[in-house]
């Protein structure tokens, strides 16, 4: 039976990282949403959503953020969400939390080290936590499940 | 041939005059990318942007790719099975706001093919031996297969 999934991530490595998941999702309903104005011709999907931008230097444009997730979750009723970072990543992590769809948080492959703090955030909410390092996954107390390349 | 880019957002000139100093005396020809940085090359082919079939086209017949560590870039060349050395911009030189190319190169740290170069002397190492260089394996891996597979299972 085809699932719809609802992929999210912010522009650049993070997006980047975001297509080669979708590349092996097979033939499931792809949702794809992102700070882009138009989805990028690389990624696969069915449907594109715009996220209003933000970052920390511009925090109260979180909620305008928040209300573009919410009525994207309301509007297509994923089975799951899936971000691989950074903040519009959370924040579509979090609106998922208030409405009850389960959303996995994948910390990109850069965090070699440690986790990201949105990834933390999203571990402390109670979200599914990955990284894409072993050692990290062991030190940080989330789970490995593999990576993208 | 070796390839050299800098991306298309910002110059990167510490790494042009490296290349330069190298292909100099170095047995094979480079091209490269140089973007809008203020360094004139005398040892490369140059321009400051091609178009996106002209950059295909290099990436082709490249034996090696030099390049700033751009995600994008670093996955094309484990798509196309290319050898990629990969030179972080750093926050301490005023090439970027911050130091996530470091990080972007920690994060590819153990991939067949991706070869980080963290200074000049490393950059300089890796282009001696450029022909010894081994070919990624491309993208397909079983890690990524497992990886969607478990987030297929949650769905």
């Amino acid at each position: 039976m085809s699932k719809k999934i609802l992929m999210v991530a912010s522009p650049g490595g993070h997006f980047v990282q975001l297509s080669l998941l979708a590349e092996g999702l097979g033939c499931h309903d792809i949702i794809v949403a992102s700070t882009y104005s138009i989805k990028p011709g690389f990624m696969p999907g069915s449907h594109y959503e715009n996220i209003p931008d933000f970052n920390r230097d511009s925090f109260y444009k979180v909620f305008p953020a928040l209300w573009a997730c919410l009525r994207i979750l309301r509007k297509y009723q994923p089975d799951l969400v899936v971000s691989t970072g950074a903040a519009p990543g959370l924040v579509m992590v979090v609106a998922a939390k208030i409405k009850g769809v389960r959303a996995v948080w994948v910390d990109s492959l850069a965090n070699s080290k440690k986790l990201s703090l949105s990834g933390t955030l999203v571990k402390r909410l109670g979200g599914i936590v990955l990284s894409q390092w072993e050692n990290v996954a062991q030190e940080e107390g989330v789970q490995y499940k593999g990576r993208v390349v | 041939m070796i390839f050299v880019t800098v991306g298309t957002q910002l110059p990167f000139d510490r790494l042009i005059r490296l290349v330069d100093l190298l292909a100099a005396s170095h047995e094979t020809d480079f091209v490269a990318q140089i973007g809008d940085g203020d360094y004139r090359p005398e040892h490369l082919n140059w321009r400051k942007f091609y178009d996106p079939d002209e950059i295909e086209e290099f990436f082709e017949k490249a034996d090696v790719i030099v390049s700033h560590a751009g995600m994008g870039t670093i996955i094309n060349c484990i798509r196309k099975q290319k050898p990629i050395i990969i030179f972080p911009r750093s926050c301490s030189y005023g090439e970027h706001r911050n130091d996530h190319q470091m990080d972007t190169v920690d994060g590819f740290s153990d991939v067949r093919g991706v070869y980080p170069a963290k200074n000049d002397e490393e950059l300089t190492r890796l282009l001696l031996e450029y022909d010894r260089l081994e070919c990624p394996n491309g993208l397909d891996c079983p890690e990524r297969r497992s990886l969607c597979s478990y987030l297929l299972s949650l769905a």
